[in-house]
Parts: C-alpha cells; structure tokens; sequence
C-alpha cells in the first residue's frame, strides 16, 4: 500500500512510499529514522495524533516532526560571539 | 463553507501565492531538484559516473586477457564506483516541482494549526499573516516568555522560507547585552533557523503552513550555545561599573554610597565602616594606608590630608585635623599651658584668663630710657639709630614668677596704657 509520508526532519520532503500491509506506526519510525526516539517526534496520521500500534492504511499521510531544531545565529552575530570568547579567554589569561 | 470564513479566505490566500498565481516562476535550473546546490552535485555526479567507467574498461581489459586476480579487483572498484553514482544521484533528486497545494489542503493545514497551537491561532487577513502564539519558552532555567510566530503571506511567492516568519516576545526577557535579542536565535524579531531552515522551506513549497509553524516553534523551544546571538550564561550578565566586565546577575555587588554595580575584583570595603565600596566611594589615607568612604572620612584643615576619622583604633578622633596636625595641634596647647602663671593657660599672669595683665597694664613695670624727659634728659637728642625708639620707655619685665609666661616685647611706637 502507499502512504504519503512527510519526515520534517533534515530534508523535509513530502513523497509517497510503498509501505507493507500491516505496518503500524512504530515499525514505520523505526525505520524511517533510525535510531532516534518517537517521544522527540510530533508523530500525526492524517492530521492527527495516533498511537504507536496504529496500522496504517492505504492513503495515509504520516509526518514526522521533531520538537526541538537547533538554531543558529546570523555569520556577523556567530563571528562577533566567537571575537567575544577570544576577547574573554585573553583577559582571563592576563589576570 | 462560509466564504467568509478567515481561514477558508486566509487559505485561498496562500494557495495563490503559492501557486504562482502572482506571475513569479522559478528558474528551471533551480525549480525542484533536492540538492541545496544543483549544479556542484551534478558535476559530482558526472565524475562519479567518469569513475565508474573508468572501472568498467579496467574489468573488460582484465576479463579479456584472462586476468582473474586483477578481474577480481577491478569488479571491485566497479562496484565501489556504482554504488557512489547511486547515492550521488539519491542526493541529487529528480527534478520535480512541488505541487501546489490546494486550498482544501491548506485549509486543513490550519485547522490542525489550530489544534497544534491549543488554538492560540488567528488569521490577520488585513495584515496579511496567520499568526500562532507558542506556550511560554523556557531555556535553561531562563524564561522568555511565549512568542507569538507570525507568517507574512506576502513573502510566500518565488521561494518561500523561515525569512517568512516574525517571532515577536509577547512577555520579553531579553538579554541585558542587546535588547533586541528576545531569544539565543532571535534577534529584531528574524529568526536564525539554522537546521530547520531547509526543512521549514519545503514545507512551505508545499504548502504544508502546519509543518512549518511546528518547526519554528522547535527552533524556538531549542537552544544551541554553538550559535547563538546571546549566551544564556550571560543572559541577565550586568556590566561592572568599574572595569566593564560582565557579572552574572547572582553575582553582581553594589557599592553601599551610590549603588553603582561592581563585580567581585572592583569591590572594596571601607576600612572604616566595612561598608562594600566602588573605586570612586573610596579615598586612600596614604599616611595610614587607609581606604575609606566619604563617611568614614575626612579632610585635614591644616595639611589638607584625607584621614580617618571612625572606627578601629579610634584614629584620628580629633575631628578636623589628622592626627599627625593634631598631634602638632595639642603639642603646641601643651606647651601654652606650661606657660601661663596661673596654670591657667593663658599667660597674664592675673588668673582672669583673658590673657592680658593685670587691669590692662602690661606684667612689668616701665623704665625711662637714659636722657629721656622722665629720666631728666632732654629729649632732643635723637640721634644714633633706632632715635625714635630711643625716646619712648621700653619695658623691663620683672623676673618671672615661677609659673608666669614672658609677656611678649612691645612693638616700635607702642606706648602702654595708663
């Protein structure tokens, strides 16, 4: 059966996948996104919450998005941090 | 379905815009392809097949001559070669332009938008955004707030991303640094989403709004010290008043005169008080090797010499004058005591304290000088030098009585009184 899967983590792609009868959700992650943890993931079925046992159905959309991303700063905010830290260990070692 | 409905309209909205609607179309060499940088992975991908090749002539020389040991390797590095090529063009992807999504599609992206977000959700169509409001962000025991992320619907012609998205602190903590950073990736409101960048932006392409509000707040509730436009460890970090340092906010001082922040090195206390001073509060007695506050201390009348004047060892109690001038000070009222006849200090000899003689009379009697009037001369006589004085009686003093003080020598011209 095909479900449209969408892994919001890394490439972000949406595609359609050939998926065995039977799988559930779980078996899904497991190997999708190997190992990394459900509970780090917005785990949705058709919009909505679902179980890890849950058999998927032919059609299904299942996202997986991760609750928390790295951020970052700006190159000037980044190379001005890094100025800051080399600033600071020069004083340290002066004292 | 109301038609006027803000999200069903907010929905048609963003179909639109993301459909091209607007007339903006997407270079071919760009539209689609998965690689972040198209054109480096092909070229990546035409040496990987050269490669591969390159193998296969090796792999049919070998097999033509009978060559098994190098046959064997050569099918070897054939392999290694398609197996790269495969992956190569994994990491190139087909090209392919995201569909647009429909506005069923994208009307059901924000419905569970609203479901995500609790349904702190609303839809400015004047405004043109879709605004979701996050629970309060906590990072490393630093509370900033909730956030309020917002997507301008404007931006999502041509090639949609997080540049899309506002974040606005709704309960700002922002770091003592720079007020315009209101989270570690946030700053003026722009948001740095570093890994979710790439995500966020396809999710956008394909209209999946949902995704792409789940990711920002992912970034928002994630904080990577790698990069960040703040620190957290010096997130309410105050400046000393003194060197300039940044001071955590639990260790910051404050001099007791006039609350100035000090960081621990900057932070004196008085010598005479113990009080916890600035550098500024405080004036050195180099004399005594004293640092005092204003308090505690005092400026000499005679030598102008900052002193203390409480505590300790009772320093410098004599009030205006340090004690080296005080010292002086009762020395010389010693001496003046020793003095005076009546042992009253004062000199005249008469016990009224006023120090002058008895009845205003000088301690002494006079005595005509020799050829004066009153010793029977003329008085003309004026001549030699000093004549002027040599007319007028002068003072003998009579021998001083055991604690009389000298009475001081009349001056040229002065005459006592009667």
């Amino acid at each position: 059966m095909k479900v449209l899967f969408i892994n919001n983590d890394g490439g972000g792609f949406a595609d359609h996948i050939d998926v065995a009868d039977g799988t559930t959700v779980a078996r899904l992650f497991a190997e999708r996104l190997p190992g990394r943890h459900a509970a780090d993931y917005l785990v949705r079925v058709n919009r909505q919450p679902a179980a890890a046992d849950q058999a998927l159905a032919d059609g299904d959309r299942v996202s997986f998005t991760p609750l928390k991303i790295e951020g970052a700063a700006g190159g000037a905010a980044a190379a001005a941090r890094r100025a800051d830290v080399r600033r600071a260990a020069a004083d340290w070692c002066g004292r | 379905m109301d038609r006027r409905d803000p999200l069903l309209r907010a929905a048609c909205r963003i179909s639109r815009r993301l459909g091209g609607g607007d007339g903006t179309v997407e270079p071919p060499h760009r539209r689609g392809w998965r690689a972040p940088d198209p054109a480096a992975a092909a070229a990546e991908f035409e040496a990987g097949c050269g490669a591969a090749a390159r193998a296969g002539r090796r792999l049919s020389l070998a097999l033509a001559r009978g060559w098994s040991a190098a046959g064997g390797h050569a099918v070897e590095e054939a392999a290694r070669a398609a197996a790269r090529v495969r992956a190569l063009a994994r990491e190139l992807g087909p090209p392919r332009r995201p569909a647009a999504a429909s506005p069923r599609a994208v009307l059901d992206d924000l419905r569970q938008l609203g479901d995500e977000f609790g349904g702190r959700v609303r839809v400015d169509l004047r405004g043109g955004a879709v605004v979701a409001t996050t629970e309060p962000i906590v990072l490393r025991d630093t509370p900033l707030g909730p956030f309020a992320i917002s997507l301008g619907l404007s931006g999502l012609s041509g090639r949609p991303g997080s540049e899309c998205f506002e974040c606005e602190a709704l309960d700002p903590n922002p770091a003592s640094a720079n007020p315009s950073v209101t989270h570690p990736h946030v700053q003026a409101g722009a948001l740095c989403a570093g890994d979710a960048a790439a995500p966020i932006a396809t999710a956008l392409a394909e209209g999946r709004v949902c995704d792409a509000f789940c990711l920002v707040r992912a970034v928002l509730r994630t904080y990577n010290p790698a990069s960040a436009y703040a620190s957290l460890d010096d997130w309410e970090a105050r400046e000393c008043g003194d060197c300039g340092r940044s001071v955590p906010a639990d260790r910051v001082c404050y001099c007791d005169r006039c609350d100035r922040e000090l960081c621990d090195g900057c932070t004196t206390c008085c010598d005479g008080c113990g009080a916890p001073c600035c550098g500024g509060c405080l004036e050195r007695d180099d004399e005594a090797g004293t640092d005092c506050c204003p308090d505690c201390r005092s400026s000499c009348e005679r030598c102008r010499r900052s002193f203390q004047v409480t505590g300790g060892d009772g320093v410098g109690d004599g009030g205006d004058l340090c004690p080296g001038c005080r010292a002086d000070a009762d020395a010389d009222a010693d001496a003046d005591a020793d003095a005076d006849a009546d042992g009253d200090g004062d000199g005249d000899g008469d016990g009224d304290g006023d120090g002058v003689g008895e009845a205003g009379s000088w301690a002494g009697r006079l005595v005509a000088p020799e050829g004066s009037p009153a010793d029977g001369g003329t008085g003309d006589d004026r001549g030699g030098s000093g004549a002027t004085d040599a007319a007028a009686p002068h003072l003998v003093t009579a021998p001083p009585a055991a604690n009389a003080v000298e009475a001081p020598a009349p001056a040229a011209g002065d005459r006592p009184a009667a």
